[in-house]
Formats: C-alpha cells, sequence, structure tokens
C-alpha cells in the first residue's frame, strides 16, 4: 500500500522528519522543503496528505506559504502552522500551533491526523464481532425493585483498547415462596482480570466466564459447599485446559440478604471496598492470595463480612483500585499517566430500611 | 537497552515509572536479547518501579517459568508495588523482605 506524504516545510527540517518517521512507525512518505516555493512546488507534485510548514523560512513567512497551500484546490492536504507566536490576517491552516508547543502534544495530533488518514483504527471482522459478543455477555445492573427492596446492584466494564480481558457476572436468586428449593436466595457473583487487550484476552477473559459460570451455578445448586471449593476446581480447570498459560486474579462471593453476610472467596488482585453505614470513606478488605493459574498446590479461603452496618460493597479489579489509591492519602506518587485499562467493578449498595 | 543490565549470567530488569500494558512488549523484546547473551537468571528491581498492573505481573511470572523459579527474584518493592505484590502472594519472590 502506497504511504501516505508528509511534507515538512522547514530551515533545518533533518532533526523533526527523524522524530515524524519514528513517532509514525515509519509509516509515512516522508519529504522535506526548505523554503517556501520549493514547498509551493513540492506540494503539487507530491500531493502531500500532510503539509507541516514552519512560521520561520528564508523566503516567505510560513502563514503565506500555508494560506498559499490551502488556497490551491489541487492540495487536500491538512495543513499545519507550527512555531507560531501570532496570526496574521487572513492566514489560513487546519492546526495552529503555538510556539514553544510541547513536542508530545504536536506528536498526539499529527498521529490522530495520521489515523484518520489511514482510514482510522479500522477493525477486523473479528474483533468487531469479538466487541458485540463481549457487551452480549454483559449482565444487566439491577435495581432495587428487582431484588425485593433490599439492594441494588450496577456494574462498570472496562473496554480498554479494543477489548477488555475483564469479565464479571452476577446472578439474583429469588425463590418463589410457595416452592421448595434449596438454593439459598441472594446475589451469586465474580469479577475476573485476564491480562491483556486483545482477541487472546478475549478468548481467554470469555473461556474464564463461562467456567466461573459454569462453577458458580454448581456452588448454588449446592454440589460445592464453600467458594474455596470453587476456586480451587476452577484453577484446576485452568491449568488443565487453557491453551496458553494465563494468570485470572478473579473474586467470587455470594450475598446472603436474609442473613445479613458476605461470603467471598479472593483469589489475587481484585479487591473489596467497603462503606460502612455513617462512614463517608469507602475501606479496602485486604485479600491476599494466589491469582488462578499460578499454581496446581495452592489453597484459598472463604471469607465472611458481616453486612449489618454496611452500606455499599464494591468489587474492584486493580485499575480502578489505582485510580482511587491516586486520590487517597496513601498514594505514595502520583501516576503518570491516564490509565483506563482495568477498571471494571460491580456496585452493591444495600438497603436497610427494607421491610 | 532501557530496562535491563546483564550482570554475568544474571538480568537485572528494573522499570523506571510504571511497569503496565503498554511497556510489557519492549520489555520482552530486551528479556529476550538478554537470554540470547547467555543470561539464566533474572533479578527485578523495584526500586524506581511506582507501578505494577496485572499485565506487568503475568509477564513476570513467564518469565520466573522460563528462567525457572530458582533463578528468579526480585527486591526493593514498595508502595504500591509492594502492595499488589502482597495482595497476590507474590512477595515471597523479594528477597529482602523482612
Amino acid at each position: 500500500m502506497k504511504k501516505p506524504v508528509i511534507l515538512v516545510v522547514h530551515r533545518n527540517p533533518e532533526k523533526l522528519l527523524q522524530q515524524i518517521d519514528y513517532s509514525l512507525d515509519n509509516g509515512a512518505s516522508l519529504h522535506s522543503a526548505a523554503d517556501g516555493m520549493e514547498a509551493m512546488l513540492k506540494c503539487q507534485q507530491l500531493k502531500p496528505a500532510i503539509v507541516i510548514v514552519d512560521i520561520d523560512l528564508p523566503d516567505f513567512n510560513g502563514m503565506t506559504v500555508a494560506s498559499a497551500i490551502k488556497d490551491n484546490k489541487e492540495n487536500q492536504a491538512l495543513v499545519y502552522l507550527t512555531g507560531l507566536e501570532g496570526l496574521l490576517e487572513n492566514a489560513k491552516a487546519d492546526r495552529y500551533l503555538p510556539y514553544g508547543i510541547p513536542y508530545e502534544l504536536f506528536i498526539a495530533q499529527l498521529k490522530h491526523d495520521f489515523q484518520q488518514i489511514q482510514g482510522g483504527e479500522k477493525l477486523d471482522e473479528g474483533m468487531e464481532n469479538a466487541i458485540v459478543q463481549q457487551y452480549d455477555c454483559l449482565v444487566p445492573a439491577c435495581s432495587r425493585e428487582d431484588t425485593g427492596g433490599a439492594f441494588s446492584v450496577n456494574r462498570l466494564l472496562s473496554p480498554y483498547y479494543h477489548l477488555s480481558g475483564d469479565g464479571l457476572h452476577y446472578t439474583l436468586l429469588k425463590s418463589d415462596a410457595d416452592v421448595h428449593s434449596d438454593n439459598k436466595d441472594g446475589l451469586y457473583g465474580f469479577i475476573f482480570d485476564c491480562v491483556g487487550h486483545d482477541l487472546l484476552s478475549y478468548g481467554q477473559a470469555m473461556n474464564t466466564l463461562y467456567i466461573l459460570k459454569t462453577y458458580m451455578w454448581q456452588y448454588q445448586a449446592g454440589v460445592y459447599e464453600t467458594l474455596d471449593e470453587v476456586v480451587k476446581a476452577v484453577n484446576r480447570e485452568v491449568l488443565n485446559n487453557f491453551v496458553s498459560a494465563t494468570l485470572i486474579p478473579t473474586l467470587c462471593f455470594f450475598m446472603d440478604i436474609h442473613a445479613q453476610k458476605l461470603i467471598y472467596c479472593s483469589a489475587g488482585i481484585p479487591s473489596l471496598l467497603v462503606k460502612y453505614k455513617d462512614h463517608s470513606r469507602r475501606e479496602s478488605i485486604s485479600c491476599r492470595s494466589y491469582m488462578i493459574g499460578y499454581d496446581r498446590d495452592v489453597s484459598w479461603h472463604e471469607e465472611c463480612l458481616d453486612l449489618s452496618s454496611v452500606e455499599e460493597i464494591t468489587f474492584i479489579t486493580d485499575g480502578l483500585n489505582d485510580l482511587l489509591r491516586e486520590k487517597s492519602e496513601s498514594a505514595d506518587e502520583p501516576m503518570a499517566f491516564a490509565k483506563h485499562d482495568d477498571i471494571s467493578a460491580i456496585f452493591i449498595k444495600i438497603f436497610h430500611d427494607n421491610k | 537497552m532501557q530496562f535491563i543490565t546483564i550482570k554475568g549470567d544474571t538480568a537485572v530488569l528494573a522499570v523506571n515509572g510504571n511497569y503496565i500494558t503498554t511497556r510489557v512488549k519492549a520489555i520482552k523484546a530486551e528479556f529476550n536479547t538478554a537470554r540470547q547473551n547467555g543470561c539464566t537468571k533474572l533479578l527485578v528491581d523495584f526500586q524506581h518501579t511506582t507501578l505494577l498492573d496485572s499485565t506487568g505481573i503475568s509477564q513476570l511470572c513467564d518469565f520466573r517459568q522460563l528462567v525457572q523459579p530458582g533463578n528468579f527474584s526480585a527486591r526493593n518493592a514498595h508502595g504500591r508495588v509492594l502492595t499488589v505484590l502482597q495482595d497476590s502472594m507474590l512477595d515471597s519472590w523479594l528477597i529482602d523482605r523482612g
């Protein structure tokens, strides 16, 4: 495929050309012009997709050059004007970049425009289908009315970089009062985080979702008595049957609303935040345990939390936990990037005025 | 190399700042280079690492398997990195834990 042409108009273009070439992964055909006249001639000849014009040129003002390029209807180029300290009347360009603008901002804009010119970040059919499937699998929120007034449930799934390795599920069990059932009423659920954000991690996440659902149904039906047995069984399944090795930080839970208890079993990183009545802050409950897939010969422990004074429970993956810690007093150093992966969660609000 | 220094048969992996999803590809490439240069052991130095996400942990587990657990160790974990290692019981990797 023919590479889009970028023309750099600058007195000393070499350094800028190198930086652009590196930033665009050698994806553009780069050319330079040392003055305005050469720039206008090369525009006709090369039909560039992007022209970057520095204001300080030896023959003309860069604004004149940019405007002349924009005026010529033969040119379809996106025109950048750089090094601006002011703007002459009637100057034309598509991007006006002031003198001293951080290099990273310039490159970010250029990369964005370049991707648009290349047709944007088009996903292949497999990825498109997987995204639809991922969101089809997302369990709906439960309102207070759905649960008979005792609690409500909401959730957040992080879609970072097309496909998330995160997964979550919950099932609300409300027995018919007239029908005898051994199943305990309440909310059964889990949250996990397969590493990666691509079709491979998506495949692992879908398999993990299926396996965890299966074993949680068995727990619900009384095949497994405790959640640590569930986690151990899932660990065995993952180690025996997953094609590639993977680690799956997971947290499984059962909220017994009649008994006012939360039973949970943590396997690695996902955390549990609890907000008590009359407390403004959420308290993090320490969950020290191995991740699923780490080792065959490890064990887990089921824990129980009394809910009689709890207003909110939040199960979160590590990304959201890091973001929450960032805003807390315990953050030792601010993050130097905008983290937006692994920010999945299940939020449960408990209503104690329920009759 | 940006992340790995070779000291005899040991590759010392030190990530400045965030050991996260966006860096694992470059770290993997350097790790492979170190192995090709004869490194059979890996020491992870977390002194200047401020964040370790689940992808970073997964990569370290892969490296640990590749060099064999006995040839893998870590040190100087603190703050959020130490917390995440503790949460996932991986602080047993640390040779300098109390």
